[in-house]
């Protein structure tokens, strides 16, 4: 029998959960699993396809139904996400990733990806080939506490050389100096304009001003209505701080790190999320910025691709460093896009998988 | 199957694998035949004859053989 992509019912969990032991057996990274429920329910507008052979499912993929924004005008598109194929341990399925992503483009012509890992990895190789229009969303950073920041930054701590010069550098007290040397830090860090700023319990219904106010500068973004945004970062779910500043909001995460692979024990705020116009893009950046300094985070990062809101961050003492997080449009939606420069596209860590990672 | 069309179908997947290839030649045997190269093979052979391949047709094309069998019978459809 040959192989059909279906939708994932109920009944297929126990080959999803065969087919990630075989992934796992066969030496693939411990987060490429399939969700083993139909409902994973994470997100809002998710579609959930099995690919399936002889009762064995041999792969899968999610599609996210979202409404865009995109010229000003309001068109459905997807995130394709997750794709897995056994493909990664048993090379018979080489064929596999081919037919997910066009079995997906059948279902949704505007779809993107977002993330991937880096432009290494199989999946952003695959979508360059296939004439998806991709860039990376470029990531910026503050060091608010050198000390903790030198003590616990793996991607630097890579050699005894390096771990030792840190260490001195943290332990003299030249933990600032130490951090301008390696030109880690902007003149401008220490000099925020204070900006003032209130927290919300949620979004509804001020957000919506901000969203209709917000969307015609920008030449695509998911829609940031006050009713998308409370799915997005429920009002249960005490982690997310809503910072609502002068033009707009933001939305933040104060997360104490526990041995992780790039900020070690590190306490990291994250501007996850925002939207204003891009005029009012630095105030909501100095807005957040200070919240997460009160707060005593040692470093704060952010993710965004609009050029408005990567600026707003240079000039409030971040610096720019290079991205694996990277965003692919299909051939139809970076159409619909009319071939807008991608630095017009408001896209951040709110887009596609959401804030799961921090 | 068209011998013309084999050679042809050996001449692309060798190019594109930069591997010597045979009839037999799956991604089992071939270190670079990995899910992009596959793509890139694919699409290589799609661009030369000028159609698409469909879902289905994907599943059965998993040797050269098979590639140049299933082109030969899309060119003579």
């Amino acid at each position: 029998m040959s192989l059909q992509i279906l939708p994932y019912a109920e009944e297929a969990v126990p080959a999803v959960r065969e087919f990630n032991q075989r992934l796992l057996a066969g030496g693939a990274v411990a987060d490429l699993q399939f969700p083993e429920t139909p409902h994973p329910g994470w997100m809002p507008g998710m579609e959930l396809f099995l690919a399936v052979e002889d009762s064995m499912v041999r792969g899968g993929y999610i599609l996210r139904r979202q409404m865009f924004s995109v010229g000003g005008a309001t068109l459905g598109a997807a995130h394709y996400r997750l794709p897995l194929s056994e493909g990664i341990v048993n090379r018979s399925y080489a064929h596999l990733g081919l037919r997910m992503v066009r079995d997906a483009l059948s279902r949704e012509p505007r779809l993107y990806a977002l993330g991937m890992g880096g432009w290494d990895k199989p999946l952003p190789r695959m979508l360059k080939r296939l004439g998806w229009t991709m860039c990376a969303v470029p990531f910026h950073f503050k060091v608010v506490h050198p000390f903790r920041f030198l003590r616990h930054i793996r991607p630097l701590r890579t050699s005894p050389l390096r771990r030792a010069a840190l260490d001195a550098a943290a332990f003299t007290g030249a933990g600032w100096l130490g951090m301008k040397a390696l030109g880690l830090v902007t003149p401008c860090a220490r000099r925020l304009l204070p900006c003032p700023f209130d927290l919300a319990p949620g979004f509804a219904p001020w957000a919506d001003e901000v969203w209709e106010r917000s969307r015609p500068a920008y030449a695509l973004l998911a829609q940031r209505d006050a009713a998308a945004l409370d799915q997005l970062y429920p009002p249960s779910d005490p982690r997310f701080l809503r910072v609502r500043a002068t033009g707009g909001w933001a939305v933040l995460l104060d997360t104490q790190m526990q041995d992780h692979k790039q900020f070690g024990d590190m306490r990291v705020g994250t501007i996850v999320d925002c939207l204003a116009p891009p005029s009012s893009a630095g105030a909501i950046v100095r807005a957040a910025a200070s919240l997460l300094e009160q707060r005593g985070v040692d470093l704060i990062v952010s993710n965004q691709l609009h050029t408005g809101w990567s600026r707003a961050l240079l000039e409030s003492g971040f610096r720019g460093s290079a991205s694996n997080y990277l965003l692919a449009l299909s051939p139809a939606f970076a159409q619909a896009a009319g071939g807008a420069n991608p630095g017009q596209f408001h896209i951040n860590r709110g887009d596609g998988d959401g804030p799961i990672h921090l | 199957m068209n011998e013309q069309v084999l050679s042809r179908v050996r001449e692309i997947a060798s190019d594109v694998l930069q591997a010597d290839v045979t009839p037999e030649s799956s991604p089992e045997t071939i270190e670079s035949w990995d899910s992009v190269q596959h793509l890139n093979l694919v699409l290589a052979l799609e661009e030369e004859y000028g159609f698409e391949f469909l879902p289905e047709e994907m599943d059965q094309a998993k040797t050269v053989g098979s590639l140049a069998r299933l082109v030969s019978a899309k060119r003579g459809a």
